[in-house]
């Protein structure tokens, strides 16, 4: 389903027609900030600006994606700024989740597999009204998609210590996004690739230590058995090299920076880093195979 | 795949194998100083709180002046025209690089530079622009890098190594974990030698997100960053990056992925120097949240 975006907004004019941007020329476009949408299953780029006297422009960017969970996942590389709720209409019941967030003259929307930007150089009273704007108009008649279902297979608690932090939770399919949310390797170390997908999340707790913690959780999605099984073993000979870890399908171990686990389900691969301790770990690896037991009961 | 050996991962950053200002960055700690030692580089740091209105309007006198007090700074010398003389010669072709795209370099920034340097005796035919241009770049020789100071989601820094990305004529070889090479290409013979001063637009940085614009971390730090060490420049501005993520948000704020480019143009390409303990930060001006 297509936007249709107003002609004018106050004092601002539309400019003119989109300007398409073609997954092959994204880096003419944003040089390597073009690889954060390669990142995902990106189709195209509709640029639009709109223009006002003395006033600051306005840049409106709808990133069209092949599906809807890749929309998420741009939105949720940073749920920073303050949600808004574009769709809102009068006595409507519960708040939807998170599918849009405002700050200082940036608004970010999730809505079904369009991901957009609109962007005020300038921030005013008026140019923030026009952005929301723009937002309304984007989102209007659009239907509303949940998030992947592998996000929400997140449990919001790991045992009683430890707390889902929503806002560092992100849907990736690639090393680079993966890396930018939580740097392992220099290399594609679990074999990431846009027939994959991945939640990546943190837990904070203090694990009776009586200091904040944050305990790393991945899952990660494979085509296939086989894929998963082969991730795993680039995993444990790259980043578990020079450790006596257990070899097959689940276990931990103590390095730097705390305790690490790994644990295979089918297709789903799951991994801890930072828990505080063996019982922790193993905790989080539990939790992590339901979740990825959760769902490939769903796909089934 | 590479060679399993040379893969670089988490646990080399917490062992301490790599750099301390690179590892800093990942986990998110104050980037300091350790034991002082005769500095090796020195870094200009000017800021002045007028560079900049509410507006975000350069004030061009004012950042006149910022410049006159960079290239003394730098220099040593007591005028413009002898810093500048001191930096290139009279019949030098000068490349002026600036960012030119997505965060840009502020065009009132370089507009004084090219003033200065006409001031400063330097024919205006002479002064060429040559962003994206390896072809000109190969007949220039010198070089002054103008970038803007900002983060870079695929290479934790996008700034002076950055700035250069276009000069080997293919700048997508280097998006991905490549990136970390990027100092390869100030030692291609037509850029080796030829950056005479990298002067780093940070009026208006960009501390997470970039390269694309996000007002949310865009702060006026109305400031000129500068020397002839690139290592080091680029060295300084990562820790006003740092400093103000972890300002922003209260706690630390790691730089993800770690900025691998400074490590290498330090310690593979030797560009320069990496270590803040042998960097002289001269400051001048306006010191107020200098992260530094």
């Amino acid at each position: 389903m297509n936007v249709t975006l107003p002609q004018s907004l106050g004092s601002w004019t539309l400019s003119g027609p989109a300007k398409r941007v073609e997954p092959q020329a994204i880096f003419d476009y944003m040089d390597g900030a073009g690889e954060l949408y390669l990142g995902y299953r990106f189709s195209h780029l509709d640029v639009y600006e709109y223009k006002g006297p003395g006033q600051s422009d306005i840049l409106v960017e709808l990133y069209w994606m092949d599906s809807a969970d890749d929309a998420y996942g741009l939105l949720s590389g940073d749920w920073g700024g303050s949600a808004v709720d574009l769709a809102s209409a009068p006595g409507r019941g519960a708040p939807s989740p998170v599918r849009a967030l405002y700050g200082a003259g940036l608004l970010r929307i999730w809505s079904g597999n369009l991901y957009a930007r609109v962007l005020t150089y300038e921030e005013t009273d008026a140019a923030k009204q026009a952005v929301l704007a723009v937002g309304k108009a984007i989102v209007a008649g659009r239907p509303e998609a949940m998030a992947p279902h592998l996000i929400q297979a997140l449990p919001p608690a790991v045992g009683s210590q430890f707390a889902l932090r929503p806002d560092r939770t992100v849907y990736l399919r690639s090393h680079l996004v993966l890396n930018s949310a939580y740097f392992l390797s220099s290399e594609n170390l679990l074999d990431l690739g846009l027939d994959c997908e991945l939640a990546a999340a943190s837990y904070s707790g203090n694990a009776g230590t009586g200091s904040p913690r944050q305990v790393r959780v991945l899952l990660v999605r494979y085509a296939g058995e086989a894929a998963a099984r082969k991730a795993l073993a680039h995993f444990q000979r790259v980043y578990l090299s020079g450790k006596s870890s257990p070899a097959g399908e689940r276990g931990v171990v103590s390095i730097e920076d705390g305790w690490t686990g790994f644990i295979l389900s089918g297709r789903g691969l799951g991994l801890v880093f930072e828990a505080p301790g063996e019982t922790s770990a193993r905790l989080f690896l539990e939790s992590a195979k339901q979740a990825l037991d959760h769902v490939e009961a769903f796909h089934e | 795949m590479s060679d399993d050996s040379s893969t670089i991962t988490r646990r080399d950053f917490v062992r301490g194998t790599v750099g301390a200002a690179v590892a800093a960055s990942l986990l998110g700690n104050p980037l300091e100083s350790s034991a002082a030692t005769a500095p090796r580089s020195y870094v200009a740091l000017v800021r002045n709180q007028g560079a900049l209105d509410s507006g975000n309007q350069v004030n061009e006198l004012v950042l006149g002046v910022m410049l006159t007090q960079v290239l003394r700074s730098v220099t040593g010398k007591a005028d413009d025209a002898s810093a500048w003389r001191a930096l290139v010669r009279s019949d030098d072709i000068i490349g002026l690089v600036h960012t030119d795209h997505l965060n840009r370099t502020h065009p009132e920034l370089v507009e004084a530079v090219k003033r200065s340097l006409k001031l400063a005796g330097i024919p205006e035919q002479n002064i060429w622009m040559v962003q994206g241009s390896p072809e000109k770049v190969k007949q220039c020789n010198a070089l002054i890098s103008l970038p803007a100071l900002k983060a870079h989601w695929l290479t934790g820094i996008g700034t002076v190594f950055k700035n250069y990305i276009s000069f080997n004529g293919s700048p997508s070889s280097y998006h991905d974990q490549n990136n970390a090479k990027l100092g390869e290409i100030w030692n291609m013979p037509h850029v080796k030698g030829k950056t005479k001063l990298v002067l780093v637009d940070a009026l208006r940085p960009l501390c997470d997100k970039g390269p694309q614009p996000d007002p949310r971390y865009m702060w006026q730090y109305k400031g000129l960053i500068a020397g002839t060490d690139p290592v080091a420049v680029e060295t300084v501005c990562l820790k006003v990056i740092m400093q103000k993520r972890q300002a922003l948000r209260g706690e630390p704020w790691p730089l993800s992925p770690p900025p691998m480019v400074v490590e290498m143009a330090d310690k593979r390409y030797g560009l320069g120097t990496s270590k803040l303990e042998e960097i002289q930060i001269v400051r001048i001006g306006w010191m107020e949240d200098a992260l530094v």
